[in-house]
């Protein structure tokens, strides 16, 4: 049924009448009215409007009387989309401006032309010569100025919607560093971007995914420093996205990861600028989208977990120590939970034996296996922190003293868990709290379990297995065709400047090997800092 | 499809990583060996001969740049001698993978897990090396990068520990029975250089196929650094004596030692972590080159497909190809494995070398 | 390749989830074994008596704060025999409500019936075993060593803490014992041309059955000197002064104390702080001798005299200080020598002549091996020893009254 009437619609010609069924579906309608022409009738054309748009009343037409000879024209805006002083100075123009100027004159078919050169008010204007067209510039918060008599219309730029603040970034906090992070714009995003890098190398390609929601999508690099390849890969991934909405920048990532069922994300996201920023600086690419705070990088690698912002904008030493603190927090996350486990099941003889008496005196009563207690722990935790991010700031805290101090308090005091356990569960908590960015807690999250199970079924010989997995299962994933587990396997040695510790920008000369192959080199050499060169060279003569 | 390759540096690291696990796993070659105190002496002579025996191979796979030893030997020699000695080689490869796996597993159940079935054991660590197989080569030189440093910290960290109850004395009298006991504990372990037969498959998928001697050299010497100091740290902790007369000395060493009184008394988990990542590098490694081999052998266009079959095959060999450790052990006994290794490969390689020499000249 | 892949994985997860967990060992299933000892009765029959704390009365007396005198015992002895050690290790599961589990010995008991029938399948099977690590510390109980691990330990809840800390510091301290871990003494016994010393444990509880009148405070177990093996077995009590003389060879334990007697019946105690020695093997046609070189440098902790005597002492006079020195050395030598004479007398090469002369000659070795336990007895060893005060105290010459 369906396919012969669209089998009759494609032999009709798309138009007007069409649009005024109610029985026609959405992909026609978009089809139909990608067609739509604009016409010389202004009354065409705004019936044509309202045969699109329907009852919608925040699509606004001011009819107007334009000129000496009273040419019908039409200012058509979407409410909330623009800045109204912009649009009243338009309409001031179209009104008084033109009767004041000599354009005034102009006849029904010069108009036009003559009001687009010389009256009309705005850096921004564009000519266009169908609906879509005008459309899709007045969804981005353009006025459009129609005459009649012309198959054109005029869209102005009068964007001026109500945007959140640029604030600090909620998932992102730093101590040392820019406290701006991106907003749902993304021409504030991307304005931001080129504050930092103002090089006009800085390129930025635009397009517009998602059938209805037509959010708008860009990839931004430096053009001669990012891969040739690599921008090509991304911009072919980007352009095989069809779907008919994007309204986060996770509908993109996954459809252009390299392995979609990876645990671990391949794509790196970020809400700060910064970051971007100095991702682009070595040569990676950035992902904008319309509507989302996060931007994604690509290609990423697996360290890109334990850095966080403050590592580069904070002394060496401390920032060296710190990044080494999340790795060794990382992996407690990941391995500490099992390790109890398969130790003190399987290899009690691992723990010093005081430590081992009182383990087990703890463990006196409790009615479970080890393995069960610690699983069920963990589930416990996890349920409190996920309550506690999906509850009203409030309430919050409520949640962590009840979850927390009195279950976990009386749980021991019952003797359904010893204490040791809630330790490690705490531990581990606070381990994995220490892995800066969400998403990758996440995944440390998920890989816990497994050690747990593979720990408590076959000790450690399950931890290395696991581990052993682990490694195996990252070494395979690939980042946009770059090793995901780069520069430790495979081993780039230069790149180790930047993974476990971080060495002085002076001494990183270099941009990491894979991304920047074109231009590895991004500082001068020997800038090492020196007290008052002068004195040294005196000494030395 | 794109050709996989592996950098030198890689296969340099898989190489050390395997020949350093045998180390760990079967010193008593070396200490049992009638060398007894001067074990450090064969381990000495060995080195050398296994630096001789890598450059036999390497240099030998360097003139064929594109081929592995399946392929230039059935060119050497012709398609039956070829052939047949690609037989042998195939099934050393198998025979090593097992061996190893097997001791691995023999170590587990004695020191941990006395319950655990043996296939457990094994059939895990092969399922984990078939993964990577199915990954690539690509993987396995990504894995050995990966692992490369917390195995040689792990192994380092034992023998550290080991080197502080060193004892002079268990050392001693140097080379008081002549020579001759020295030469007869080499021969096993030369015997055992047999594992460097992985470069020949390697070579063709290195980046730089002609340099592919130097990083033969260099895992070849490096490994000999650590076969003799950990010959010394053995005997010099266990004392000839016992270290002649354990099954596993280089674990009992580590058992027998701690680092901190009271929080970290057991080191030996570090030896036994190495020895598994080096025993999945070991088993990936021949299961590549077997299946690899076979699927050139047969003429078949990729070696994935055989893959999972050699996989099974290597598992059940490894359990069911020895009764008990006993007969593993026999296998290392000099008047057994060094006929065989002879039969099955030095003999093979000469004759490819000497095919060679003739078609050069 | 993915679905080969995906499949392999789901094989890794069905064996987790179908295979079971063979190893485990709940902590509630098992008691820690921290002192094992072994014993022989007259019929030959090995008896393994094992000492583990029991973690829940141990959280109970804390939990109380040391208040429950009359609480259960935190500890568990029990012992059984059997044809072979681990045989009776294995009876003893027939009185355990739990597995025993020895990957926690602190310390191996012997008793001196199995000292001196021979020690052998003792060290078998503690290298042999799973569990037994050679980290523990080792001793030879002189008395019943059934009552000893019975026994309250007082300063100590848990007797295992006490005898491990009494036998694995005290014997590393002092010169007058010996102690070290397991591996050392297993080493030296495989070595040829070697025995062995242990440290010697006596039992001093003298009515262990009327528990009060027990005094408190003191364990029912002293370090005392050492006991000399020839081969496996247990020849001889080594004392203080002899083990001590062990020591200052062996160089094992440089710390003592050691009292010099100066003109007047004053008596100096020195303290040592350095201690080094050399043993050469001298050959001359076919008569062994060994050179044993003695350097030691002590500091002055102590100068008194008998009841009414004020001691003079002036170390600012070098005769003072050499007659020190002098009297030092004497009194060393005299404990080397009274250590060698109990050895010949034992006939038990605890200084490892025969394996320095193994070491140094072997194809000496080769020919004296068979009769060396009679060339150890008549073996002229020439003592020389060197002393050196480093210094004297915070003080130099004694304090005296006006």
């Amino acid at each position: 049924m369906r396919f012969f009437r669209n089998l009759f619609h494609r032999q009709s010609d798309p138009g007007l009448s069409e649009l005024k069924d109610d029985r026609l579906d959405i992909s026609r309608r978009e089809a139909v009215e990608k067609q739509l022409p604009l016409v010389a009738s202004l009354e065409d054309n705004l019936e044509m409007l309202r045969a699109v748009v329907g009852p919608s009343s925040d699509v606004i037409t001011r009819r107007l009387k334009v000129g000496r000879g009273r040419i019908p024209a039409a200012l058509i805006h979407i409410k909330g989309f623009v800045d109204t002083v912009l649009l009243e100075r338009i309409t001031n123009v179209l009104t008084l401006g033109l009767l004041e100027s000599p354009v005034g004159n102009a006849s029904r078919h010069t108009i036009f032309s003559e009001f687009r050169d010389r009256l009309a008010q705005s850096s921004d204007v564009m000519e266009v010569t169908n609906f879509d067209n005008m459309w899709t510039n007045l969804a981005q918060g353009h006025a459009a100025v129609l005459f009649d008599g012309t198959a054109k219309a005029l869209t102005l730029n009068t964007q001026g919607f109500a945007t959140r603040a640029v604030q600090e970034p909620a998932s992102e906090t730093v101590i040392r560093g820019p406290r701006e992070g991106f907003v749902e714009s993304i021409e504030t995003n991307v304005s931001m971007i080129r504050r930092r890098v103002r090089t006009p190398n800085l390129w930025m390609e635009q397009f517009t995914l998602g059938d209805l929601t037509r959010t708008q999508v860009a990839i931004m690099y430096i053009k001669g420093l990012a891969s040739e390849e690599l921008v090509q890969e991304v911009r072919q991934r980007v352009r095989r996205i069809k779907i008919d909405g994007i309204l986060e920048s996770g509908y993109v990532e996954e459809f252009i990861e390299d392995n979609p069922f990876s645990v671990f994300p391949t794509i790196f996201r970020t809400e700060r600028p910064d970051r971007v920023a100095s991702m682009l600086l070595e040569g990676r690419v950035a992902i904008f989208t319309q509507a989302t705070p996060f931007v994604l990088v690509v290609p990423m690698n697996f360290f890109m977990l334990t850095q966080a912002p403050d590592d580069y904008y904070e002394k060496v030493p401390i920032g060296a120590f710190l990044r080494l603190l999340r790795v060794v927090g990382f992996w407690m996350s990941v391995v500490l939970p099992g390790f109890y486990v398969a130790a003190l099941t399987f290899h009690n003889e691992l723990f010093p034996t005081d430590l081992l008496i009182s383990i087990s005196a703890s463990k006196e009563g409790v009615p479970f296996p080890v393995l069960f207690e610690v699983l069920v722990m963990e589930m416990v935790f996890e349920l409190l922190r996920e309550a506690g991010i999906r509850l009203p700031r409030a309430i919050g805290p409520a949640i962590s003293i009840v979850g927390a101090l009195v279950l976990g308090d009386a749980a021991i005091r019952a003797g359904l868990v010893s204490p040791p356990v809630v330790i490690i569960v705490a531990l581990t908590a606070i381990a994995s709290f220490t892995v800066p960015t969400f998403s990758y807690g996440i995944a440390a999250r998920l890989f816990r379990f497994v050690f747990i199970i593979f720990g408590g079924t076959f000790g450690l010989f399950g931890i290395q297995f696991a581990f052993l997995a682990v490694i195996i299962y990252l070494i395979g994933l690939r980042s946009f065709g770059y090793p995901y587990f780069a520069p430790a396997g495979p081993l780039i040695l230069s790149d180790f400047k930047d993974v476990f510790l971080r060495t002085w920008w002076w001494s990183m000369t270099k941009r990491p090997f894979l991304e920047a192959l074109r231009e590895p080199v991004r500082a001068a050499g020997g800038r090492r800092p020196r007290q008052s060169i002068e004195k040294e060279e005196k000494e030395k003569r | 499809m794109r050709v996989e390759r592996i950098a030198n540096r890689q296969m340099g690291f898989i190489i050390f990583m395997i020949r350093t696990t045998f180390i760990i796993a079967t010193l008593p070659v070396l200490t049992s060996g009638n060398a007894g105190q001067d074990a450090w002496a064969s381990a000495l002579l060995t080195l050398f001969v296994t630096v001789v025996i890598a450059v036999g191979i390497a240099a030998l796979g360097a003139r064929f740049p594109e081929m592995t030893v399946i392929e230039y030997s059935r060119k050497l020699l012709g398609k039956y001698l070829g052939g047949l000695i690609s037989l042998g080689f195939l099934w050393l490869f198998l025979h090593i993978a097992a061996t190893d796996s097997r001791l691995y597993a023999e170590v587990l159940v004695t020191g941990y897990l006395p319950n655990t079935p043996l296939l457990f054991i094994v059939s895990s660590m092969v399922v984990l090396a078939s993964l990577i197989v199915y990954q690539g080569i690509e993987s396995l030189g990504r894995l050995a990068d990966a692992l490369i440093f917390l195995f040689t910290a792990f192994v380092i960290a034992s023998m550290l520990v080991a080197m502080r109850r060193i004892d002079a004395a268990n050392l001693e009298p140097v080379l008081a029975r002549g020579v001759g006991p020295v030469l007869s504990g080499t021969i096993t372990p030369i015997a055992v250089g047999a594992q460097f037969i992985g470069i020949s498959m390697l070579v063709p998928v290195l980046t730089a196929p002609k340099k592919a001697v130097s990083a033969a050299i260099l895992a070849a010497l490096l490994n000999g650094v650590v076969l003799v100091l950990a010959a010394v740290t053995v005997v010099g902790t266990l004392g000839p004596e016992l270290g002649s007369r354990t099954v596993f000395p280089f674990f009992l060493m580590t058992r027998s030692l701690e680092l901190a009184p009271r929080f970290l008394e057991r080191v030996d988990v570090f030896g036994t972590i190495a020895w598994g990542f080096g025993l999945l590098i070991d088993v990936t490694l021949f299961l590549y080159c077997g299946s690899r081999g076979m699927s050139q052998l047969f003429g078949l266009r990729d070696y994935r497909p055989l893959v999972a079959p050699m996989a099974v095959v290597w598992a059940l060999l490894a359990v069911h190809g020895y009764d008990d450790v006993f007969e593993v052990l026999a296998l290392f006994r000099p008047e057994v494995i060094f006929p065989y290794i002879t039969v099955i490969m030095f003999v093979p390689f000469l004759l490819l070398w000497a095919a060679y020499l003739i078609r050069r000249l | 390749m993915p679905t080969v892949s995906r499949f392999a994985w789901a094989l890794v997860l069905c064996s987790v989830l179908l295979a079971g967990c063979w190893d485990i060992r709940e902590p509630e299933e098992l008691v820690h074994v921290q002192v094992l000892g072994f014993d022989v009765d007259e019929e030959g029959n090995y008896l393994v008596i094992a000492q583990s704390p029991m973690p829940q009365a141990a959280m109970t007396q804390s939990d109380k704060g040391g208040g429950g005198g009359g609480a259960a015992q935190p500890f568990l002895t029990q012992s059984e025999k059997g044809q072979t050690l681990s045989q009776a290790l294995q009876n003893l599961h027939r009185v355990m409500t739990r597995e025993l589990s020895l990957g926690h010995v602190r310390v191996i008991l012997l008793s001196e019936r199995l000292a001196r029938e021979g020690i052998d399948p003792v060290v078998d099977m503690v290298t042999r075993e799973r569990q037994l690590r050679l980290l523990a510390g080792i001793a030879v109980v002189e008395g019943d060593l059934d009552k000893l691990m019975r026994a309250q330990f007082p300063p100590e809840s848990i007797p295992a803490t006490g005898i491990g800390r009494m036998i694995n510091t005290f014997g590393r301290r002092m010169a007058v014992s010996t102690s070290e871990p397991l591996l050392i003494k297993v080493v030296e016994y495989l070595r040829p041309g070697q025995d062995i010393l242990l440290p010697r444990v006596r039992v001093t509880t003298a009515e262990p059955e009327s528990k009060s009148t027990e005094m408190p405070g003191t364990p029912p177990m002293d370090m005392f000197g050492s006991a000399a093996f020839c081969g496996p077995r247990l020849v001889g009590w080594m004392g203080e002064r002899e083990t001590r003389g062990w020591n200052w060879v062996k160089t094992r334990n440089r710390r003592g104390l050691l009292l010099v007697e100066l003109p007047g019946g004053c008596l100096a105690s020195l303290l040592v702080v350095t201690s080094s020695a050399t043993v050469e093997p001298v050959v001359d046609s076919r008569e062994v001798r060994m050179k044993v070189k003695v350097q030691m440098g002590v500091s002055l902790t102590e100068v008194s005299g008998p009841a009414g005597i004020v001691p003079d002492l002036n170390l600012t006079d070098e005769e003072t200080v050499l007659l020190i020195r002098r009297r030092l050395s004497e009194v060393v030598r005299n404990d080397i020598e009274m250590a060698l004479a109990k050895a010949q007398e034992l006939g038990s090469d605890v200084f490892g002549f025969g394996n320095l002369l193994y070491r140094k000659h072997p194809e000496l070795w080769a020919e004296v091996a068979g009769r060396w336990e009679d060339i150890f007895r008549r073996l002229p060893v020439e003592i020389t020893v060197e002393t050196s005060l480093c210094r004297p105290g915070f003080i130099m010459n004694t304090l005296r009254t006006r």
